[in-house]
This record gives structure tokens, sequence and C-alpha cells, in this order.
């Protein structure tokens, strides 16, 4: 499973309970499909997974607006 | 809205025991600290907009009942510990009032809500309490109030609009079929992670002195003051935090943060502005419903965090927004449930409760919000600012829930205003500086105007015509006490009036100057009163004075007149005419009232200060002046009551003013405590230890006295004036009283009419400065 389906499967699994699907592009945050603790959430996911830790700095709408956005985001970091 | 469920209730119905989560525990353990206290009642009125069938409603809502564990769930104590015990499955009957004969409907709901929701609940039988008000012509108001241990905001939201789909489910025979609802009680919420715990509890905080107030113990009564941000304010805050560096994740924590910014701006400046960099904190409260099936869940999750914030004297709005940004996001990341435990709340006495949520609908009819204040609070939440926009209307309500044993009534209602100038400034300029922003609303800057400088309150009435209305009022009460012997004011009255017609015989007539030469005796308040009927100005001449400086001021005023004592009068050199008041026969003068008396521009009395020169230094004081101070003391000082002040200060210090005319024109009474012929006078520790007065007016020197003695039961308020207060010993005399005491600090030159402005003291010093006891329980201290 590459990054995209496991942060798609970790956010319609855990965050929204199969009560709603994500796609890549979808606005998580503008649309509030996730809240910001959702994002909190998302993050201690995301550092556990890919085993990195994400300053908070780094917790921005640029890099969390999308699952696409994170994405990119863990590629800019193991580069 | 319900999709299918993977819970079911079989669990929760094993067993019906649980353990109370860290959210229930920490509200648990503040209700039993105050168990009569409804501290914890969440209560609303919803307007809903159509007739409701009550048949259709009872039956929605015993579906919730049946179909959630959460209106079930009671507080077991019988074990020793606390746990949520689930009630089975019970018939819920539904409330049904009608006001709808009622002259105003929507009042007499509130008025019968208002009173409802002081009922504390008994925890271990029902935590809810529901009732459906028809007040007639299709207008229908639900009542619903939850103990917090069993809702949130997010709960009553989802309360309200599951109630809604089932009642519409039940218009269509439909309700079987509903889905039940997530399990509460039985939910097993994760312990937080060591991060978080560490992390909280590597924190550390103050609380912030409102307004200068603190206190040790207070009660929980709470008293809510309510503003809303106009449309065009509000629509401006939510695109500016979107487009400044309070700017986050979501708009809604954008938003947050902007408030939180404005928040503390505000705290900054009614507490620690002007002590350099100072680190604020509040709590707010993370909701705890990080997945969907938390946000569908009924029952509490929040949990207050504390969000901490350094400010300095160079901050600006944007600068502050920017730390807030970081201290919320840093608060987000280590809100786990069940981290708040480890957390330093209790030393945070502010709360921010910013609530985003917002209704929907109640089975396609709209729904208007009212929150129903129980008049309580938690005790150590010195203010509440609860920001919501439950309703959707476009405009942010803000409720400042502030403790009344802190705050007065006429702070309480200020605090919006002084809120309100930080929005305005944070809108019209992001980058100012919030130590520069003015505070200060238009009535409270007028009034603030006519106190700095002493512009005329009432000051057409002058002091002898308020005396003489004090008289009628009072014709039996005791005016005067000095040792075994008192006045009413009626017969004090016709003293003053019998010695004035015989000043006016003498010749005494308008802005004539009369000295006073005279000891502490209920004589010298005839004397002063009498001179001031007859028109004349009076001059105090302290007996004990160099004869020298007595000669001067005789001489420099070229004063005709002196009232004194046949035992004074070998120090009274000169060519005045001397009336020794134990030597003259006054019987056969009139006691009535004049028929003539001063007007507010006329002189009322003079007197000598000592001058840089050397020379004492006469100072002028008009009626008109007299009467403002006076008015305006009385108004602050006695608020309607009738209290005692002792006259146990020369005459000739202006705070005698205070002592004289304040109780004189307000029905109360004055105590003299005559000079005594020791080195030291010893007046006012004879004041102290005889409980006989309410209030002393006196000079932090006096203070310094009767540091130390225990203060008694009758004294209520110490004003000082004259020289500068040490706030150590203001502190010092607040902690040596048993009952709540009042501490002024008035302040002004003898020009401006004994005090002008008054003035607090600083409670941090206090807090330094005093190492061992402090203010007794309910003190306040006026700053």
């Amino acid at each position: 499973m590459d990054n995209q389906e496991i942060l798609k499967k970790f956010i319609s699994e855990d965050l929204l309970n199969s009560r709603q699907r994500v796609e890549a592009d979808d606005d998580l945050l503008g649309e509030e499909i996730i809240d910001s603790m959702g994002v909190m959430r998302l993050v201690a996911f995301v550092e556990e997974t890919f085993s990195c830790k994400v300053p908070q700095s780094d917790i921005t709408i640029t890099n969390f607006r999308t699952i696409k956005a994170i994405d990119t985001y863990l590629a800019a970091r193991s580069l | 809205m319900m999709a299918a469920s993977p819970s079911t209730s079989s669990s929760t119905t094993l067993n019906s025991r649980f353990d109370l989560t860290t959210a229930q525990r920490l509200l648990w353990l503040g209700q039993k600290l105050v168990p009569e206290s409804p501290l914890y009642n969440m209560a609303f009125l919803f307007t809903l907009g159509g007739k409701v069938d009550a048949g259709h409603f009872q039956a929605a809502f015993q579906a919730v009942v049946d179909r959630s564990d959460t209106l079930r769930t009671v507080i077991d104590e019988a074990s020793g510990t606390a746990k949520q015990q689930v009630l089975p499955p019970f018939d819920f009957r539904l409330l049904v009032l009608d006001f709808s004969a009622q002259e105003n409907p929507v009042a007499a709901a509130r008025d019968w809500a208002e009173v409802r929701v002081r009922s504390p609940f008994d925890l271990s039988q029902c935590l809810f309490d529901t009732a459906l008000i028809y007040l007639g012509q299709n207008r229908t108001v639900w009542y619903l109030n939850q103990h917090h241990l069993i809702t949130d905001i997010s709960s009553v939201k989802q309360l309200v609009e599951t109630v809604g789909e089932f009642y519409a489910r039940s218009l269509s025979g439909t309700l079987q079929t509903a889905n039940p609802l997530t399990p509460y009680a039985a939910l097993d919420l994760p312990t937080p992670s060591t991060r978080c715990i560490d992390y909280w509890r590597a924190c550390e905080l103050q609380p912030v002195a409102l307004y200068h107030r603190s206190a040790e113990t207070i009660s929980a009564r709470t008293r809510r003051v309510h503003c809303e941000i106009d449309e065009k304010r509000t629509a401006a805050l939510k695109e500016l935090s979107m487009h400044s560096s309070a700017a986050a994740l979501t708009p809604a924590l954008s938003l947050f943060n902007l408030v939180a910014g404005l928040l503390f701006a505000y705290l900054y400046r009614v507490s620690v502005q002007g002590q350099g960099r100072q680190q604020l904190a509040i709590a707010t409260p993370a909701h705890g419903r990080p997945t969907k099936a938390l946000k569908e869940t009924l029952g509490v999750f929040i949990e207050l965090f504390p969000l901490l914030s350094e400010i300095e004297e160079s901050e600006t709005f944007s600068s502050l927004l920017a730390k807030v940004r970081e201290a919320s996001g840093a608060l987000l990341r280590h809100a786990e449930p069940g981290a708040s435990e480890f957390a330093p709340s209790r030393d945070v006495n502010v709360v921010l409760n910013f609530i985003p949520a917002q209704l929907s609908d109640f089975a396609g009819m709209s729904v208007r919000s009212e929150w129903i204040h129980a008049g309580a609070g938690d005790p150590r939440h010195h203010l509440r600012l609860q920001v919501h926009d439950f309703d959707g209307r476009g405009r942010l309500q803000l409720h400042f829930d502030l403790n009344e044993d802190l705050f007065e009534r006429e702070l309480q209602d200020r605090v919006p205003t002084h809120f309100l100038a930080l929005v305005d400034a944070v809108l019209a300029d992001p980058e100012q500086l919030i130590s520069s922003v003015d505070l200060l609303g238009d009535e409270e800057r007028s009034q603030l105007a006519a106190l700095g400088s002493c512009k005329p309150v009432n000051a057409d009435v002058t002091v002898v015509e308020s005396f003489e209305q004090t008289v009628q009022q009072n014709a039996s009460v005791t005016a005067v006490i000095c040792g075994a012997e008192s006045l009413t004011y009626e017969q004090l009255n016709a003293q003053v009036n019998r010695l004035a017609s015989y000043l006016r015989s003498q010749g005494v007539s308008t802005e004539i100057p009369v000295g006073i030469c005279l000891r502490r005796s209920t004589e010298m308040l005839i004397a002063v009163l009498a001179v001031l009927k007859a028109g004349g100005a009076y001059v105090p001449i302290e007996p004990s004075h160099p004869v020298e400086r007595i000669s001067y001021i005789l001489e420099d005023m070229q004063i005709g007149w002196v009232l004194t004592h046949s035992a004074l009068t070998d120090r009274l050199i000169g060519k005045a005419q001397l009336i020794a008041l134990d030597a003259i026969e006054l019987s056969h003068w009139s006691d009535t009232d004049l028929d003539s008396s001063p007007q507010p521009q006329n002189l009322a009395y003079l007197l000598y200060t000592s001058g840089s020169t050397g020379q004492p230094k006469g100072v002028a004081v008009e009626h008109r002046n007299l009467a403002n101070y006076v008015q305006w003391a009385i108004s602050k000082y006695v608020r309607g009551r009738q209290l005692s002040f002792p006259l146990f200060s020369p005459l000739a210090f202006d705070l005698t003013v205070t002592s004289i005319f304040v109780p004189l024109l307000s029905g109360g009474q004055v105590v003299v405590y005559p000079d005594s012929d020791e080195p030291l006078d010893l007046s006012l520790q004879r004041i102290v230890q005889e409980n006989a007065v309410d209030v002393i007016k006196l000079t932090p020197s006096h203070l310094a006295l009767i540091q130390g003695m225990r203060l008694g039961s009758r004294l209520k308020t110490l004003i000082l004036g004259g020289e500068d207060l040490k706030s150590a010993l203001a502190s010092a005399i607040a902690s040596s009283s048993q009952q709540p005491l009042e501490i002024y600090n008035e302040y002004g030159p003898t020009e401006a009419t004994v005090g002008c402005m008054i003035h607090s003291f600083d409670s941090e010093d206090k807090a330094a400065s005093v190492p061992i006891g402090q203010p007794a329980a309910g003190s306040e201290i006026y700053l």
C-alpha cells in the first residue's frame, strides 16, 4: 500500500469510522472533514507509521490540506 | 444521520457499572466541593419554529432514553468510589407546561427556566430534566437541562438533532426502525501517552489577578454578562482570523486563536500591564472527539487544558496572535483524552470556552437557543468567557460568567466594554500596540472624568440643604454619640440652629470666616454646622498648635470670631472675638432652620496646610466642591446604608470632612472620640477595640498604628487618604479582618476637596510582600 492509501485508510476508517470516504484531493481542512483535533491524531499516526518527527512548525495548511499534500510533505522530508 | 454502527448494546447490558472517565471524574470532584450548587447544570431553552406535538415528542425522547445509555447514566457512590451506573430503560414522563394564557408567555417561560435550573441534580437518580412549554400561536419552547457529567456542548447539539430526527420518525411511523445510538458508558478510551503526560506535568503557570482581585476562597456564585458582536464585526473577525498571524489549520481554529488572543490582551490590560513581560494562562476545553464516531456520541468528552502565552509591553495584536497560534497548536497536540488531569489546571482562573458548534434544525423546524445560566460556576474560575454562535445568527455571542464574590456588579457590567474595545482595536489595526488601546467606554470615561476633575455631581444642593433634608427624614435617628451622650438628628439640628441664629445676630454672614478652636466633641460638630448654616466659612484652628501659628492664621484671615471653649481661650491671642460655647446661653435662640442658606459658589471652609515656605498656607473650598465630594463619597461608600463613622482626627485635616459630612448627610452616625491628654493619641486603637463604627477614614500612617490588631466584626470599610498607601500595609490589614473588608485608597490634594480619585494598590505587590496571611475570605481590596 502506498502512502496515500495508508493515509486514506486511516482517515476513512479511524477518524471517520467508515461513515465517509475521502479521496486524495479532498480538502480535509477547509471543508472541516477532519478538525484540528483530528489533524493532531493524524500527525501522531504519521509519526508512528513513517517513523518520523513532525515538528509543530510543519503542521500547516499547506502540508495537511489534502492526502496528496501530506504525501508530498512526507516525500520532501525523506529526501 | 445515523449510519449503521458496528457497536451493539449487548456489552452494556451485561455490566451496568463503569469507571468515570477523566472528564467525568474532574467534574464529579468539582461538584463534590459544592454539593448544593447547580454549577454544572447545562440548561437551554430551545424555541422551535412550529407547534410541537407532545405525544410524538414524548415518544422521540423515550426513544433516545431507550437507545442511548447516556441519558440513563447516573453516579453510584455506594461502594465508596464513584462509578457510572447505567439504569435499565425506564418510562420517561415528559413535563408539559402551557404558558399561552400568561401575559408574556416568552418571559414566563424564561422565568420558569431560570428558577428550575437552580435545582441541583441528585447524582444517583437522574442527570437530566426536560419539559415542553407551549407559548400559544404555534410557538413551543423545549427546556433541556443536563448535568455536565453526561453532556457537553457537542452532546447538546447531538441530542437536539437526534430528538428532532426521532420526532420526525414518530410522525411518519418509522421510529421503531431507528438505529441504536453509540453507547457511552462502556467506551474504552485509550490512556494518554507518556509524551502528553510529561508535557502537561512540566507545565507551570500562575493565576491572573483580574482587575487586581484575588482571593483564596470564593463561592460558586457567578453572574452572566452577555453581549454580542454584530454581524459586520463577526464577519470581519472571521476574515481577519484567516488572514493574520492567527491563521491556523482550520477556520474554526483560526477564529479560536483570534478570540484567545483577544482574551489574553484583555487579561493583560486589566491585570498585569506595566509589570514587564508576563506569562498568562487561560484554560480552554479540547472537545475530545477526534473521530466521527465520538462526534456522534452523547456524553461528556471535553477536558480543560491550559493555554499559555507570554505578553510584553511592546506586544502588538499581530505578534501576540502568532504566539497564541503556536500555543494552541501545542495544546491540541497534547490534548489526548485523560491527559488533562496531569495539567496544572487548578491554578488557572480564567476559562475560554469557544464553541464552534452550530445547531442545525429540529425535524425541519428552525431552532433558536437560549443558554440558561444557573447563577453558579466553578469557584476556581474567576471569569469564564463563553463564545459561540450556536444558532448560526452570524453574530458571535459572548457570555462573561463572572464570580460574584470577586467583582461587584458595576464592574461586571463594564467587562464587555473593555473586551469590545480590544475587538475594535484589532479590527482597526492588528499591528498596533495592545498596551495603547483605549479600553474605556463613554460612560465609564465620563464617570472617571467626573472623578478626576471633580466635576459637580449634585453640587447645586449644598451640604446645609442636604443636612436639613436628612434631619427631616431621620428626626429620631441618633446622629452623634460622644461617650454616654447622644443626640438625635432633630436634637442636633435644633442646637445647630440656635448657634447659627446667634452667629447671624453677631454679624456672621456669607463667606465670613469663623474660627473653630475646639477639642473633638459634640460641640465641635455643632460649631461646624452652625457656621455653615449662618453662611460663614469655618476655619479649623488646632488647639495643640503653637500659639504663633494660631496667631498667624487669625491674622492672615482677619478672623472676626472664634468658636472655642473657656479652657482654650488663652491660646487665642489677637483681635478676634472669642465665643466660648460652654459659657454662652443659647436656649432662647430659635431652633428652626434659618430662612436663607449658602449658595454653591460660596466659601464653605478654609484649611491651613503646612506650606513649603514654612508659613501655613490657606486653601479655600467652596460649597459646590464640598457638596460634590460628599455626594460622591456617599454614593461610593455608603450605598443606601446608615453607617457609623468615628470622629477622631483633627478638624484641620481634610480627611475629617469625610468623617463628619458623609454620615450626617446620609442618616448615619458620628461617634466622637475626644482628644486625650496623653502624649500619644490612642483614639484609633480605641475605635478598633470598641467595634462601634462601620467605616473609618484615615491615613496610611494611622493604618500602621492599628496593624497587628484584630479588626472587629462591625468594621466594613477603610477609606485611606492623604498619603501614599503601601500595598503591603493594606494587605496586612485586610488579612486581620474576620470578614470581608473594603479598602479604598482615595487621593487628591486638599485643593481638590478631600479626595478626587479612588485608586488601587497593586495586588501583585501584595502577594510578594505578605509572606504570612492572606486577605480573609471574601475580602475585597478596591484598587
